[in-house]
């Protein structure tokens, strides 16, 4: 028995028990501390400790603070209104829904935001909404129409701007009612901050707007329509834009009663929904209802050469850009995009009441999309689609527009046939990337790609971040990209993160709505190079 | 060897209590010294501070002309450890280590000598004190001479120069008390050592080379005889107990130590091993885990891939059938190209709007029914017949049905997939022309730019 359990033997047990424990608490110290930590605060035990400990969660900043000190907007398309999230704590700053003011179908679609100098305290924002018929080509199965909300009130093309006061956001002015200028897609501020361009392709115009303050009233600088003649338009649809033909750019007054335009609501549509990427199949198809098609020339956005003198009307179906000079008003050349086409035509004027110009397309190789000018305004970029899946690079650095030069094509392997397709893209603030959405057809995963702007050879992709990748925005610090995603309705939304010097994934922003577009609100002028201003 | 000069020891209190006064002396190496006395005349006061266990408050003690009462405490305790032997009243022994252990301990502290070393020596001293038979066995196992025996053993390991002997044969009987002072007179004399021994036995001062006599703390007499003789077998003896020789030190079993050594070499040799390599098991299994689970996520994302972006799906047409038929043509497309593609049983729905609601109307493939597993190479077109016989359905667009059509499938890179499957689910929307509808009517609520087509797609968004 003795031998068995000898004092000894017990100590030398107790010293190795001992040593065990000092060596597992060491070792397993954290589920150490757990253990420690569970069985200290008496599980399932009814005591209290005497005091409540308070944290102020108002101090809590930390969770997203890295992404800097920025507010992010974004609309919520089918949601109908757009909120703006502080990239600081990660809190919805403040939303806006158009539905309370009356807005009876309001598709929040596209943003811009001018500069703030305390973002946090106050900014304001241009926001485009949809309306009408367009809530009907997502697959909803909705008694919209039928009650009667598509109508007067619900046709959308609604330009809002909105003011955010530091602590809510207050709609300031419908400006398609001030105006009659009712126009639902792209709106990009100028590069000094002075006012806005608005576009839409279901209504083939443009327009250009001061900057009002406060409870003062948007004038019209300035407006535009363009027009397709098609060389061969009593063929096949599809031809009467392939053949070639003429773009008549029409400039546009306010009636003179009235001092106001008529192109409020669903006025002028030449088509009854949005120009959606691959909508122009639907137009060659005679798929696309709409009281003008064979018309259409698809001048959807306008964007702005960070110079400040001259913009580019992006027109989709022919994709090209005609370049208009803010200082007089007139149309100067256009930049033909598709490789195979040349790359700068004449533009010329052909009437003067009211103010008609035309320019002459030999022939049309696909249709284009989205554009942009890099932020030191050397190069513009429109994005070839469908029939050619490619990006046109122009140089842009003369000061002569006329002068600008078609000189190569970002391309990739996978580009090919009608998918996947360069979609959006935007610059890092030092210029050396520019970052370009590419779209999958849904279900799949849409992602994006880094172009090298030195030699425009794509260096990096992210895959498979989220359906239908949009616009993207950068923060002025230069460090972070957003992707935001989900611009098919009602499924997954958010915006992907990475780096803009390493391009390495940050994570996902969770984000509410069916997003189509994005912008940080700028702090300084010199910022909107890299805002919603000279890309899409 | 040892002087002590002018010692003093006074206590503080209500009134000053002097144990010791002024006491000098002198002792040769190899010189012995009795202290006696009656009880409290300070015979112990006089020891302990000899032995630099009670400091003094006057005076010096001088040990191979160090006094060692100017040295720090660390250097006093070595100073002891290495020169010193203290004899107690009582034995004084530690009760948990036997008796090998507590003679080899003062050896093993002050690390003058190896372990084994140490051991030897200590059966030497066991054996010159009579305990040959008696190495194991703990204090407590042992009478009081032999635990004298054992203490006189442990004083002397460190082969000391002075042994310091307080009352040594304290509490034992007449017998054992002879026995232990002729003991400790005869190590003194064959090792050499300096003793002081403070002691009532008259024997004892009879056989010391000098006595000293106290009284109320003071010297009284001072007795010096001729100087000890060296026993002729000292040299013999001292090299029997203090040269230990490495044959003999080598089989020398450590006892002191040895449970640590124990636990050490079996923590060592069982926990640690053990613990290495169920960290190295847990790390290769965590490693091929993430391995296999990185591995699968990849094979699953490239099966994903596939299904969704190497698969293109979607409608080709809809075009009137007979009847009031629709006949629908749903188009694959692989787009991998040299990648095998295999979709199984494409299953496709329709449904037309009512109210909120879609309802399902009948649909059926035209295809052969033994293709249950279709191999897309390149463009497939696939045809169903659909009959809507749906009167009341919702008019989004004016006369046009509302129609939705699903399409389930389960995609793979082989004909026999295992694992390697995905589900896809698509979703097409279109407005379909009723076979009856009035072409004129909808061209007066809505314009195309010819004939208002059969169907009208949804674009993708």
């Amino acid at each position: 028995m003795s031998r068995v359990f000898s004092r000894r033997k017990l100590l030398g047990a107790a010293a190795l028990g001992a040593a065990g424990m000092v060596f597992g608490r060491k070792l397993f110290s954290q589920a150490g501390e757990g253990i420690s930590k569970w069985s200290a605060g008496g599980v399932g035990s009814n005591e209290l400790p005497a005091s409540a400990e308070i944290v102020n969660a108002g101090n809590l900043k930390q969770s997203f603070e890295q992404l800097g000190q920025y507010i992010y907007l974004t609309p919520q398309k089918l949601g109908g209104g757009t909120h703006a999230i502080d990239l600081n704590s990660g809190r919805t700053l403040a939303w806006i829904s158009y539905w309370n003011y009356g807005d009876s179908c309001p598709i929040s679609h596209h943003l811009a935001a001018y500069p703030s100098p305390d973002p946090y305290k106050g900014f304001e924002f241009i926001n485009s909404t949809q309306g009408g018929d367009n809530v009907m080509i997502y697959g909803l199965p909705t008694r919209i129409k039928e009650r009667g909300l598509t109508g007067k009130w619900g046709m959308g093309n609604h330009i809002y701007r909105v003011q955010f006061d530091g602590q809510s956001m207050n709609l300031m002015e419908d400006i398609a009612e001030t105006t009659g200028v009712g126009l639902g897609v792209h709106t990009t501020i100028y590069p000094d901050a002075s006012g806005f361009a608005g576009a839409d392709g279901q209504k083939d115009v443009c327009a250009f707007f001061n900057r009002a303050v406060g409870n003062e009233k948007t004038q019209v600088q300035m407006a535009f329509r363009a027009d397709w003649v098609g060389a061969n338009a009593n063929g096949g649809m599809e031809e009467n834009w392939s053949k070639g033909g003429k773009i008549r750019l029409v400039r546009l007054n306010a009636a003179k009663e009235t001092g106001r335009f008529e192109l409020e609501g669903s006025k002028g549509n030449k088509i009854d929904w949005e120009m959606v990427p691959m909508a122009e199949y639907l137009v060659y198809t005679g798929q696309l209802p709409g009281d003008a098609p064979k018309a259409l020339t698809g001048l959807d956005a306008v964007v702005h050469h960070p110079g400040g003198r001259y913009s580019a009307l992006i027109i989709r179906m022919l994709s090209c850009a005609i370049i208009v000079d803010r200082h007089n008003w007139e149309p100067v050349c256009c930049l033909h995009c598709p490789e195979g086409s040349p790359g700068n035509l004449p533009i010329n004027k052909v009437s003067s009441g009211p103010d008609t110009w035309e320019v002459k397309l030999d022939d049309v190789k696909c249709v284009g999309h989205e554009a942009g000018f890099s932020p030191d305004g050397k190069s513009f970029l429109m994005m070839n689609n469908i029939k050619q899946n490619n990006m046109a690079v122009f140089d842009t650095a003369d000061a002569d527009p006329r002068n600008w030069k078609k000189i190569t094509f970002v391309k990739d392997p996978t580009w090919s046939g009608d998918y996947p397709s360069p979609f959006h893209l935007c610059f890092s603030v030092d210029g050396s990337k520019m970052f370009v959405s590419v779209l999958y057809p849904k279900p799949a995963n849409s992602g994006c790609c880094v172009v090298d702007t030195k030699t425009w050879k794509i260096i990096k992709k992210f895959q498979n971040i989220g359906p239908d990748c949009q616009t993207m925005a950068v923060t002025y610090d230069g460090k972070y990209v957003f992707q935001i995603f989900s611009g098919f309705q009602r499924m997954s939304s958010g915006a992907f993160i990475f780096t803009q010097d390493t391009l390495e994934p940050v994570g996902y922003l969770p984000n509410f709505g069916g997003h189509h577009d994005c912008v940080i609100i700028p702090t300084k002028i010199e910022q909107l190079k890299n805002s919603r201003c000279t890309t899409l | 060897m040892l002087s002590v000069l002018s010692l003093g020891k006074s206590y503080a209190g209500e009134s000053t209590v002097e144990a010791v006064k002024d006491v000098s002396l002198d002792l040769e190496q190899g010189q012995s010294l009795a202290i006696v006395g009656r009880s409290g005349s300070g015979k112990s006061t006089l020891l302990a501070m000899i032995g630099g266990i009670s400091r003094p408050t006057s005076g010096q003690v001088l040990i191979d002309e160090v006094d060692q009462w100017k040295l720090d405490d660390t250097a006093r305790a070595d100073l002891r450890n290495k020169k010193l032997g203290f004899v107690f009243q009582f034995a004084s022994l530690l009760p948990t280590l036997r008796a090998v252990d507590n003679v080899a301990l003062p050896c093993l502290i002050s690390g003058t000598l190896s372990a084994r070393e140490a051991y030897a020596r200590a059966h030497a001293l066991l054996d010159r004190v009579g305990l040959s038979h008696r190495y194991d066995a703990f204090p407590g196992q042992l009478s009081g001479g032999e635990q004298r025996r054992v203490a006189i053993a442990r004083a002397l390991v460190n082969s000391p120069k002075l042994l310091l002997a307080d009352e040594p044969t304290a509490d034992l009987d007449e017998a054992t008390e002879a026995e232990i002072l002729n003991l400790l007179i005869d190590i003194h004399k064959a090792l050499q050592v300096t003793l002081v021994v403070v002691t009532h036995n008259p024997e004892i001062a009879e056989r010391a080379d000098h006595v000293i006599e106290m009284r109320g703390g003071e010297t009284v007499s001072k007795t010096e005889r001729s100087s000890s003789e060296v026993v002729s077998q000292a040299i013999d003896i001292v090299r029997e107990i203090y040269d230990v020789s490495p044959e003999k030190a080598a089989v020398e079993k450590v006892r002191l130590g040895e449970g640590l050594e124990r636990f050490v070499g079996r923590f060592v040799m069982w926990v640690v091993p053990v613990v290495i390599i169920a960290w190295c098991l847990n790390w290769a299994v965590a490693d091929y885990e993430r391995s296999e689970i990185e591995a699968k996520a990849q094979r699953r994302m490239a099966l994903e891939e596939l299904a969704m972006q190497g698969l293109r799906a979607d409608l080709k047409s809809v075009e009137f059938g007979p009847g009031k038929t629709y006949i629908v043509t749903i188009y694959l497309r692989n787009t991998k190209g040299d990648e095998p593609l295999y979709v199984m049983s494409p299953l496709v729905r329709g449904f037309v709007q009512v109210g909120t609601s879609w309802l399902e109307v009948p649909m059926k493939s035209l295809e052969s029914a033994s293709a249950q597993v279709l191999k897309v190479s390149g463009t497939q077109m696939l045809r169903y017949e659909m009959e809507p016989d749906v009167p009341e359905f919702t008019q989004l667009l004016p006369y046009y049905m509302h129609v939705r059509f699903t399409n389930d499938m389960l995609i793979s890179p082989r004909s026999q997939p295992k694992d390697d499957l995905v589900e896809r689910n698509d979703s097409y929307y279109v407005y379909l022309k009723p076979h009856d509808a009035d072409d004129k009517a909808i061209l007066s609520k809505m314009k195309f730019p010819g004939k208002p087509p059969v169907w009208v797609p949804m674009p993708p968004h």
